[in-house]
């Protein structure tokens, strides 16, 4: 069947076309580096259980999902898990194993991998010629690196283009040593359902093959289908659709039956055969294969699930033990944004005064905005990547000799980088660069990105399609937030709201360690947007008749946690020295308690020393853990800060403040449960996923990284497919992993109804904890701990 | 004795062979070999200082048989002292935790060593001794992940050339040796120089001679097609990326210098880099625009420059060529090292796009180039060559052009001052270097040669603001395609390579521990 007229006759049935669309639907997004939040690479998932999934993406790929069973063996002869909990754990799965079968199930050998045509071509190719795959991978990677930088709007035509190029690539037949390869690529259709039909008639799929087949291709390729995937989520936030995903699918798709149909026309015999036989071999297996990978993935989630009752057991016994503090008149409020990285600071600020009162709230303080630098076009989200910006965001003051400054550097960068140029930029300035080399080696200042440094204004313009916003909205959204941050009395004279950020240099995945719910960047501009509005006092007036009264000598203050030094930079005076040597003393605390415990050498330093070794981190260009970011976290606690207080939970816990009594129609655990507790699903899963296969799931070795078309992300070395996910040197000190791999565990404190309601209505939230993508447990007034497993209510 | 300070220079290879030999050996702990690689940096900036300022003092004290110190050799020597103590800098915390990094500190520290002996030697079999070093040590540099295919291939390809290179170089100094009966390289310089001086010609030996050196540095300094190597090793660790693009490749460059009398007399030599080395700058300097993630681009704009630098000598601009090597080792050590930054460039091009060049402009850039460079000369009566002054007046026009948003505004004022003291910092440049740099007879303006180096200059610059300013037109589109598949040349080298000696490529298959395709 070698024309192709004949066989794209054949066409696809319903069942095909929605087998292709599920196979595509299945990437998450992964965002560029300039606006880098944490995903759940299995997000699109979610509506299967956890073990089937990670099942399949096994079976296809490859990739592991949990740590090894000979972590799991270890942790076991060392104590670290318990036969109890195992026991217990195997309960939850409805599994009746016994201690010795879980220990000696960990033995049981990774079933085979179900491979592309390119793949099992591979195994028999000769090895003094370059493999298929790696040079498929390359080629498409390449391609679609290249289409970016032309046509960055739309990804439409893909397929085409692709087929158009590779019709005239006269490499690759040289390159793997194929003759008449590029006649191939004649001979595919140039419609992509064409090329669906003709793969499904060539290989006799049927639909539920064709649908495992089209997302084996998909991953195989899965950096770049999930750039794809984010082009796709973007167009979705703003009500459109796009096929992008379907255009790439069909390019690898067509190189799977280059290989086919070159094997079997211009090769020995025996390769097709053999390719043949295979192929046919593992359609007729397939279910059993899949079972088995299910079988060999559950085991693991079953230790994986003991290693989370030890940690949840320790932690119910610190919660239960937690006496409420003692409410007092208030000194200081801050509000914090929900990050694990707060938890250690709010405790530390705690400490300081009883008079300090902390909130956690997401991060970006429930502004809906977009941030535009004053004179430019530049449109840059400001809030969790679920969420459109629906609100624009300016600063006041233009800054026309910044502005006039960038310009000049912007023209002498094209200059000194056009291929005509270059030359004569080297010959006459090259010399200033050993000054930048002896600068940025031996004496490195701090410097801060472009963009942000237009964003430190006081006063802002807020903008809603077009439009100032009236007073009305202004005070409707003050209204909102304030209540949502459970701040609607008692206001304390002085209100720090806290954003936070990192600093660091030379790192192209610094955003993944700014605040994720401000977008992949620092929060300073939703703080000073916020305070902005709150000390308004027209706003103020209008706030009364909502039932919010602020008194007149509180004074709202932006204020940006700088989670590298820990330092707490106010963007306007306290007026107030005690306040001030708190805020220091608890970035003090805070740092101290943050630095790596494994590292003696930082332990035994003195607070001075420490905080210079911190701050030498943010100006360092060849630091590549200036922080650990959100490493190790495993809880999410939604309840009043009352109950967890005189808490410490080690950094490794999501805190958002909630008082179920004020909230009469729960609409606000609604929201708690459908944003920020995805949010900080997403955070937990990406972490643990980029370690159980950082060559999967993560981004790889940092000291290889390579920028990808200058921010849609990056390549490990020379090329290869885009990578996604949290580079080893972000997890790892080189020793050991500095995050534990254990799903969140989530905890609210409200009745039985109000949280099985939400469940029962939020599609999203009711696959994330029945399907165990995380684990729900209610905190009682009564202070007792009870799980939610199966629509029940278990005593823990 | 007068050469006796001479042996002096022995002291740098052995500095840092010595804290090289450090690494890697079991008795010592770990934070002994980081004092080892500390105590080396300290050393080399103490003994750069002495010795630099000895030689200021007497300099002819350093001229010994084996080793020889020149103000070209000593400027050289400074750059690799500073690219040493950036890199270990650097590395220090870049690649603590590595768990290899004794392997890297020791084949860094070998590697500079031999860089240090081929720089300092007066020696032809030195010389090619050091020569052969550095590509061992380094190979092993190259396979710092040694599980990496792509590094493999890379590396193996580069070990193949690097051996024909050597043979080219050793046949090179036979002949050399057997028709000068010297070994030593100061008495070739000085023979040559005698032989320029007194108008004679070079005899058969010589002209051979000098294409074998000729094409040694063409491979060395990864030419087209020899080039695939250099732009796939960006599997290593970047700071080895930082020590090939500033450094290694350099050494053909330094290679030509060297031996500049010789060169300067050979036209069949001059010919032969000009011809290759044009064609590269060429083909690699569009291949750039086209390549999409940060480091190859720097690679292929590496391949681009190291064609000028080889232009330069051969066109008998030794100053230019030496500056050339200077000033882009700086630049492109520093482009890797900060390669991290690449967010940073995306920032700027979304503030403010920067006006292009449209065809109108191009030639109005081409005429007040040409006009400004028709006045320099009819005021200096100079007769270099041509094109080389053609590349930077069109470069600097550009600047020029591209900077003026409206015609009569203040944007012309500033332009003018910028552009007035870029061109300052590029006489200064060059009149510095020139001063170290023995004088050597150049290409007559609008000789052939200048013509040809002129017009690959102003293919480049056509071709390049046409495919910018016509992306989709027919002709730029095949263009595009061409550039962006690099010509294929490479692809043929590779196969080729994997055809004559075959490297076992490691089957990736190692995260699928079974397969049941049988």
């Amino acid at each position: 069947m070698t024309n192709a007229q004949v066989s794209s006759t054949s066409s696809l049935t319903k069942a095909d076309e929605a087998a292709i669309d599920k196979a595509c639907s299945l990437i998450a997004p992964n965002w560029p580096l300039d606006r880098l939040i944490a995903v759940n690479p299995l997000w699109e998932y979610r509506e299967q259980s956890i073990e089937n999934a990670s099942a399949r993406v096994a079976a296809l790929t490859g990739a592991k999902s949990t740590k090894s069973a000979s972590y799991f063996n270890e942790q076991y002869s060392q104590g670290k898990i318990s036969q109890a909990s195992l026991i217990a754990a195997a309960e939850r799965y409805q599994n009746s194993m016994s201690v010795e079968d879980l220990v000696s199930a960990l033995d049981d050998k990774t079933p085979p991998i179900w491979l592309s045509l390119a793949e099992i071509a591979d195994v028999e190719r000769d090895h003094h010629k370059m493999r298929w795959q790696d040079e498929i991978v390359h080629q498409i990677s390449q391609f679609c690196g290249d289409f970016t930088q032309h046509e960055t709007s739309s990804f439409n035509g893909l397929y085409r283009s692709w087929l158009a190029f590779s019709k005239v690539d006269y490499g690759l037949s040289l390159l793997m040593g194929e003759q008449k390869l590029r006649q191939q690529f004649n001979q595919l259709p140039s419609d992509i359902y064409a090329l669906f039909a003709l793969a499904k008639s060539t290989l006799h799929l049927d639909s539920t093959q064709l649908e495992l087949y089209a997302h084996k291709l998909l991953l195989s390729i899965n950096g770049w289908a999930s750039y794809l995937a984010w082009q796709r989520w973007e167009a979705n936030l703003e009500a459109k659709q796009n096929d992008y995903l379907k255009e790439l699918l069909a390019i690898v798709l067509a190189w799977d039956l280059v290989v086919w149909r070159q094997l079997e026309q211009n090769h020995d015999k025996n390769d097709f055969i053999q390719l043949e036989k295979a192929w046919h071999n593992q359609l007729k297996d397939t279910s059993d294969l899949f079972e088995s990978h299910l079988k060999h993935v559950t085991t693991l989630w079953m230790w994986s699930h003991a290693a989370e009752l030890e940690y949840q057991a320790s932690l119910h016994q610190t919660l239960l033990q937690a006496t409420e503090s003692k409410t007092v008149a208030p000194l200081m409020q801050v509000a914090c944004c929900i990050d694990v990285r707060s938890e250690t600071l709010r405790n530390a600020l705690e400490a300081q005064s009883e008079g300090i009162q902390t909130i956690g709230f997401a991060g970006f303080f429930g502004l809906p905005i977009s941030y535009q630098p004053v004179g430019s076009q530049i449109k840059r989200p400001q809030l969790p990547g679920l969420l459109a910006p629906s609100i624009s965001a300016t600063g006041k003051q233009k800054d026309k000799l910044k502005l006039h400054k960038i310009r000049k550097m912007s023209h002498w960068k094209k200059w000194a980088g056009s291929p005509f140029s270059a030359f004569t930029m080297v010959e006459s300035v090259g010399w200033f660069y050993a000054f930048k080399l002896l600068k940025d080696n031996f004496f490195p200042q701090r410097n801060e990105s472009l963009i942000d440094q237009f964003s430190h204004h006081d006063e802002w313009q807020l903008e809603q399609n077009g439009h100032s916003l009236t007073l009305e909205e202004r005070t409707a959204l003050a209204a909102a937030i304030l209540k949502g941050m459970g701040l609607t009395d008692n206001f304390a004279p002085t209100v720090l709201l806290l954003g936070h950020g990192s600093e660091t240099r030379n790192n192209l995945h610094a955003a993944g360690l700014d605040c994720g719910a401000c977008g992949g960047q620092t929060g300073e501009v939703n703080v000073r947007v916020l305070s902005y509005l709150l000390n308004d006092n027209l706003v103020r007036v209008q706030l009364v008749s909502k039932g919010i009264s602020i008194p007149q000598e509180t004074h709202f203050i932006a204020g940006l946690h700088n989670t590298t030094t820990d330092e707490i930079i106010c963007f306007s005076d306290l007026n107030n020295e005690k306040l001030d040597t708190y805020l220091k003393q608890a970035s003090m605390q805070t740092r101290r308690a943050r630095v790596n415990k494994q590292v003696s050498a930082m332990t035994s330093m003195n607070d001075i020393a420490l905080e210079q070794e911190q701050l030498e981190k943010t100006k360092n260009w060849s630091e590549i853990r200036p922080e650990w970011g959100l490493a190790n976290n495993a809880a999410f606690i939604i309840a009043p800060r009352s109950r967890t207080r005189c808490v410490d939970l080690k950094g490794r816990a999501f805190l958002h403040d909630y008082q179920w009594q004020n909230d009469t129609q729960f609409t606000l655990l609604e929201q708690i449960m459908t944003a920020p507790m995805l949010v900080t699903h997403w955070i937990n899963m990406q972490y643990h996923f980029s370690v159980t296969d950082n060559s999967f799931f993560g981004s790889g070795n940092k000291l290889l990284h390579n920028a990808v078309g200058q921010h849609i992300g990056v390549f490990e070395g020379n090329g290869g497919d885009l990578r996604i996910g949290l580079s080893l040197q972000s997890l790892h000190d080189g020793e050991q992993w500095q995050h534990e791999a254990l799903r969140l565990s989530v905890y609210i404190a409200a009745p039985r109804e109000a949280i099985e309601n939400i469940i029962a209505q939020h599609r999203v939230v009711s696959d994330l904890v029945n399907n165990r993508w995380l684990f729900l447990f209610r905190w009682s007034d009564e202070n007792t701990i009870e799980s939610y497993v199966g629509g029940k209510w278990v005593p823990f | 004795m007068h050469s006796v300070l001479s042996y002096s220079l022995l002291l740098f290879p052995i500095i840092l062979g010595f804290g090289g030999w450090f690494q890697e050996k079991h008795f010592f702990s770990d934070s002994q070999k980081n004092s080892a690689v500390k105590i080396t940096a300290i050393l080399l900036v103490l003994i750069t200082i002495t010795l630099s300022i000895t030689y200021t003092i007497e300099p002819a004290y350093f001229v010994g048989p084996w080793f020889a110190l020149t103000p070209v050799k000593l400027l050289m020597l400074l750059m690799v002292i500073f690219m040493t103590i950036t890199l270990i800098k650097f590395s220090a915390r870049y690649l603590q935790t590595e768990k290899n990094v004794d392997r890297y500190w020791r084949w860094l520290l070998l590697s500079l060593a031999s860089v240090s002996i081929v720089i300092l030697s007066n020696h032809l079999l030195l010389f090619w001794l050091g020569w052969v070093a550095i590509s061992l040590c380094f190979h092993r540099l190259l396979l710092f992940y040694p599980d990496r295919p792509r590094a493999v291939l890379a590396a193996h390809k580069k070990f193949i050339l690097a051996r024909v290179a050597e043979l080219l170089l050793l046949a090179a100094f036979i002949i050399l040796y057997w028709s000068h009966d010297t070994l030593q390289i100061s008495s070739l310089f000085a023979h040559y120089q005698q032989l320029i001086s007194s108008g004679s010609e070079l005899g058969m030996a010589d002209k051979v001679a000098a294409v074998l050196i000729a094409f040694t540095a063409l491979i060395k300094c990864a030419q087209l097609p020899v080039h695939g190597w250099l732009i796939q090793v960006v599997e290593a660790p970047t700071p080895i990326s930082a020590l090939l693009h500033a450094g290694i490749i350099n050494l053909g460059g330094f290679l030509l210098i060297s031996f500049a009398p010789l060169i300067s007399l050979a036209t069949g030599a001059q010919w032969l880099l000009l011809i290759l080395a044009g064609i590269s700058l060429f083909i690699s300097a569009l291949v750039m625009m086209t390549r999409i993630s940060v480091k190859v681009r720097l690679a292929w704009s590496t391949c681009a420059q190291m064609g000028l630098m080889l232009i330069e000598c051969a066109l008998g601009l030794y100053e230019i060529a030496l500056l050339h090597l200077f000033t882009h080792s700086l630049y492109k050590a520093y482009a890797f090292l900060s390669s991290g930054d690449a967010l940073q460039g995306y920032h700027l091009a979304q503030f403010s796009k920067p006006k292009k060049l449209g065809m109108t402009s191009a030639f109005i850039t081409l005429f007040i180039a040409i006009i400004s460079l028709t006045i320099v000369v009819l005021i200096s009566r100079d007769v270099t060559p041509i094109s080389i002054w053609l590349l930077v007046s069109l470069s600097f026009a550009m600047y020029f052009t591209t900077a003026i948003k409206k015609l009569f505004s203040k944007d012309v004022l500033l332009a003018v001052i910028t552009v007035s003291v870029l061109l300052s910092f590029y006489w200064l440049g060059k009149s510095l270097v020139g001063y170290l740099v023995p004088e050597m007879p150049q290409a007559m303006m609008f000789s052939a040669m200048d013509i040809w180096i002129a017009a690959v200059f102003l293919s480049l610059y056509f071709t390049s603001i046409a495919l910018s300013m016509y992306p989709n037109a027919a002709l730029t589109k095949t263009l595009s395609r061409w550039f962006f598949s690099g010509l294929y040349l490479d692809e043929s080298m590779t196969r080729l390579t994997l055809i004559l000696w075959p490297v076992r490529l490691r089957n990736n298959a190692h995260r699928h521990p079974a397969r049941h395709t049988q």
